[in-house]
């Protein structure tokens, strides 16, 4: 009770307590290099951030972009806001930043460009994807109490996330998004199909495809699109 | 419901005060009875606004009893449902007395008749302006169906524009008070898919409401077994694609979501 709450306010050293030991000392070492990893992430942070308004904005996330040598609309750095949750599109806060570079072992920009393979490997584990793959559609809502996204976006984004892996699904399915007229917009549980979609339909035959089931409608008539192209 | 039952006994204490009132017992013509539903807009279907240029003795009815309705309840709008009129007509025929009942527009149009023998279809439509294609449907009604009050010249089943009609002064019945049907409308292509569209609307609101009520006792369902019993409580055809297509605007409205771990399944939100 008493090291945690001298440890949150005091330097580590005063804490000369009876039951000072050995782990103490380690501890306050070990928390020690924290503190100064900690003030260099804030640095960095402080270095890209928008002095007025006292986040990372747009402008700064340019500039960072291009000292991890990025293009800033690459898929890494919907990864990197990914793993810092960052809330809101083309922002970065304090805490968000400091979320994502802990996380990282980064507090130099050098290590952040170094760390980005390792997060793409992270991010492309399964278990992450789906985390990932649905955090990418609510970070492209914007407005207050906005539920979709326009289909022009929606096509952007699947070639961004899936493209790499589901080449051909995506390049049907972003063809069929954009001939049929039925959607203008797409929402969080159609985005969710998809990915289901890619993962489980074998493609191009669609031979396990049952619309019987519970797929989106969007998705029913993806596969009716597709089967009338092949016939 | 109640509201539609509420002004149908409003309307006749309307009728009814009206009746006792001043402007009614004063200023109107005399020889004509006349009784209004005075009915609530939004509660009602709704009916096209239908013009109709209204002899001069109903005219000044219309005109008292809106002075009387307004005094009484002001700030209101009423608004004449022409289309909805129907009245009792006396009519002298050389071969008997008759009582026609008839709708407003075939009155209106029988009643140019006391001015005049015969008459043009311009004629008639010039002084009436009612719509061509109603105007046509309410001369064929008098002239061509089972009761021919009017004689059409030449005749023929269409009314076209260059006929002419007549008192017909041959015209028998054996029954004292006549019916004369308005014909039917035949529907318009554009009736036709509105209509389609009105009962699909009206379907989907059955449609979501059976959806929440079964996911409402089941909590957790699986979208197999939701279809299912739709198709059992759903008392008219409908497409698997339909019902998806309801299931999804429900989750979209946060009524029911997909489970996270099994797509195929339905949690109700309460």
């Amino acid at each position: 009770m008493r090291r945690s709450s001298t440890r949150k306010t005091g330097p580590p050293n005063s804490a000369a307590s009876v039951n000072s030991s050995a782990v103490d000392l380690f501890r306050s070492a070990s928390s020690k290099a924290v503190i100064k990893e900690l003030e260099r992430i804030d640095q960095l942070f402080n270095s890209y951030a928008n002095r007025s308004s006292g986040v990372i904005d747009p402008e700064g996330i340019e500039a960072l972009c291009s000292d991890v040598e990025v293009e800033h609309t690459d898929v890494r750095i919907l990864m990197l806001a990914w793993k810092m949750k960052a809330e809101k599109q083309g922002y970065f806060t304090l805490d968000e930043w400091r979320r994502g570079l802990k996380a990282l072992r980064a507090d130099t920009i050098n290590k952040v460009k170094k760390a980005l393979p390792e997060l793409e490997k992270e991010v492309r584990r399964p278990s992450n994807f789906l985390d990932f793959y649905s955090y990418a559609f609510r970070y492209c809502l914007t407005e207050e109490k906005q539920k979709t996204i326009d289909i022009e976006s929606i096509c952007l984004l699947l070639d961004l996330l899936l493209g790499s892996q589901f080449c051909t699904q995506v390049d049907f399915l972003i063809q069929f998004l954009k001939t049929q007229n039925d959607y203008k917009v797409v929402n969080m549980d159609q985005w969710m199909g998809f990915l289901r979609f890619c993962n489980e339909i074998s493609f191009p035959d669609l031979n396990n495809y049952d619309p019987e089931l519970a797929w989106p409608l969007i998705l029913d008539n993806f596969v009716e699109w597709m089967r009338e192209k092949q016939c | 419901m109640l509201i539609l039952l509420q002004d149908i006994e409003l309307s006749k204490e309307i009728n009814e005060s009206f009746k006792q009132s001043s402007q009614a017992r004063t200023k109107l013509p005399s020889g004509i009875e006349m009784s209004v539903h005075v009915l609530t807009t939004g509660y009602w279907p709704t009916y096209p606004p239908m013009d109709v240029r209204l002899p001069h003795e109903l005219n000044v009815y219309q005109d008292i009893f809106k002075e009387f309705y307004l005094s009484k309840y002001s700030g209101r709008r009423l608004m004449w449902q022409n289309s909805l009129g129907h009245c009792v007509l006396k009519a002298e025929f050389p071969k008997g007395k008759k009582e026609l009942a008839v709708s407003l527009f075939q009155t209106v149009v029988l009643m140019l008749f006391n001015d005049a023998w015969k008459l043009s279809f311009q004629d008639i439509k010039d002084s009436t302006v009612i719509e061509d294609k109603e105007l046509r449907r309410t001369l064929q009604s008098l002239a061509c169906g089972k009761v021919r009050v009017l004689q059409k010249l030449p005749k023929g089943r269409e009314v076209q524009d260059d006929d002419s009609f007549m008192f017909n002064e041959e015209f028998n019945a054996p029954l004292y008070r006549i019916k004369v049907n308005a014909i039917q409308m035949k529907e318009t292509v554009e009736e036709n898919t509105s209509t389609t569209e009105r009962v699909f609307r009206d379907r989907q609101y059955q449609v979501d409401a059976a959806i929440v009520r079964i996911m409402k006792t089941r909590k957790v369902l699986s979208h197999t077994l939701l279809i299912t019993e739709l198709f059992q409580q759903l008392k008219f055809p409908i497409k698997p694609a339909d019902l998806k297509k309801r299931i999804e605007s429900l989750i979209d409205r946060e009524y029911l979501e997909r489970d996270k771990n099994n797509p195929q399944i339905y949690n109700y939100l309460a």
